[in-house]
């Protein structure tokens, strides 16, 4: 997790925020395959019914495609070369965290909790650590206003990891719940476009056509089948 | 609850979207996000840990550190 928020951190840095971009969206339909890689009898499920596949196949690529094109993400080479753990990493957290809510579906409760508290410990461990070694003064750490804030990200990282988890455990395949949370930057872009922030960005119509169409379609394809 | 997952779902990305937006105005550099993030929430969340029963197997263990 925190070798994934690192390569996306730098990655910004180094390759610019239209580079990032991509990791999330390109990430969607490797975790679907993963998934079902990792889970072969609801792969034959899938084989059973080739249509519904093919129509979930097509939304989640749909999905892709309308986020990269509304963010205007891209990249070169040599940057998703880079990128490319980072998008493993992607992968790996979406997946590892729906598998844990089936290790732990005896106790689902203990088992989000368990897992918000463990994984925040080792990626918060990791970064305390890579921030050190990065020859940086830990007193900035606890600089006034950073702290003033820091409730905040606290309190978000705490039911995100929550809800998150707990969607997973409902979610048939944790692509499906990607595609979604993924288009986050979609809503930020249209609420500082209706407010005509300094960000303001036009996007065409029908690249969010395309988004909601291929959600909406994941939504009814999805279904749910434990 | 099992079929509406996406309703969980959709809440979490504005949910995203309303944190990276009022990060947008506060500004927090990324390195001290990330260990807020971390430290701060297992801080915040390890005294609770008596009030959950542990989980029995290693494996859900082996991929929360993973």
């Amino acid at each position: 997790m925190s070798v994934g928020e690192n390569r996306i951190l730098n990655g910004a840095k180094t390759f610019g925020a239209q580079v990032t971009s991509l990791i999330h969206p390109l990430s969607i339909a490797f975790i679907f395959v993963f998934w079902l890689f990792l889970h072969p009898h609801e792969l034959q499920e899938f084989f059973a019914a080739p249509t519904k596949m093919s129509l979930i196949f097509a939304c989640l690529l749909g999905t892709t495609l309308s986020l990269i094109l509304i963010c205007q993400a891209k990249a070169n080479r040599k940057a998703l070369s880079f990128l490319a753990i980072g998008m493993f990493c992607e992968i790996f957290i979406d997946v590892t965290n729906k598998e844990t809510t089936h290790l732990g579906a005896e106790n689902l409760i203990s088992a989000i909790y368990y897992y918000t508290l463990i994984t925040s410990l080792v990626a918060g461990s990791i970064n305390l650590v890579a921030y050190i070694k990065e020859g940086r003064n830990t007193k900035d750490l606890i600089s006034v206003k950073d702290m003033h804030y820091a409730w905040f990200f606290m309190s978000f990282a705490i039911l995100h990891s929550c809800l998150k988890t707990y969607t997973m455990y409902l979610t048939p395949n944790p692509a499906y719940v990607a595609a979604i949370v993924h288009a986050y930057p979609v809503w930020i872009m249209l609420f500082n476009n209706f407010n005509h922030q300094k960000e303001y960005t036009k996007i065409k119509p029908q690249y969010i056509l395309l988004l909601l169409i291929s959600i909406i379609g994941l939504i009814f394809l999805g279904g749910h089948h434990h | 609850m099992q079929n509406y997952w996406w309703i969980l779902a959709i809440i979490l990305s504005l949910l995203t979207s309303s944190y990276v937006y009022v990060n947008q105005f506060i500004k927090v550099k990324g390195s001290h996000l990330m260990v807020y993030r971390g430290l701060g929430t297992a801080v915040v969340l390890l005294p609770f840990a008596f009030f959950f029963a542990p989980i029995h197997s290693v494996a859900f263990y082996a991929l929360c550190i993973a």
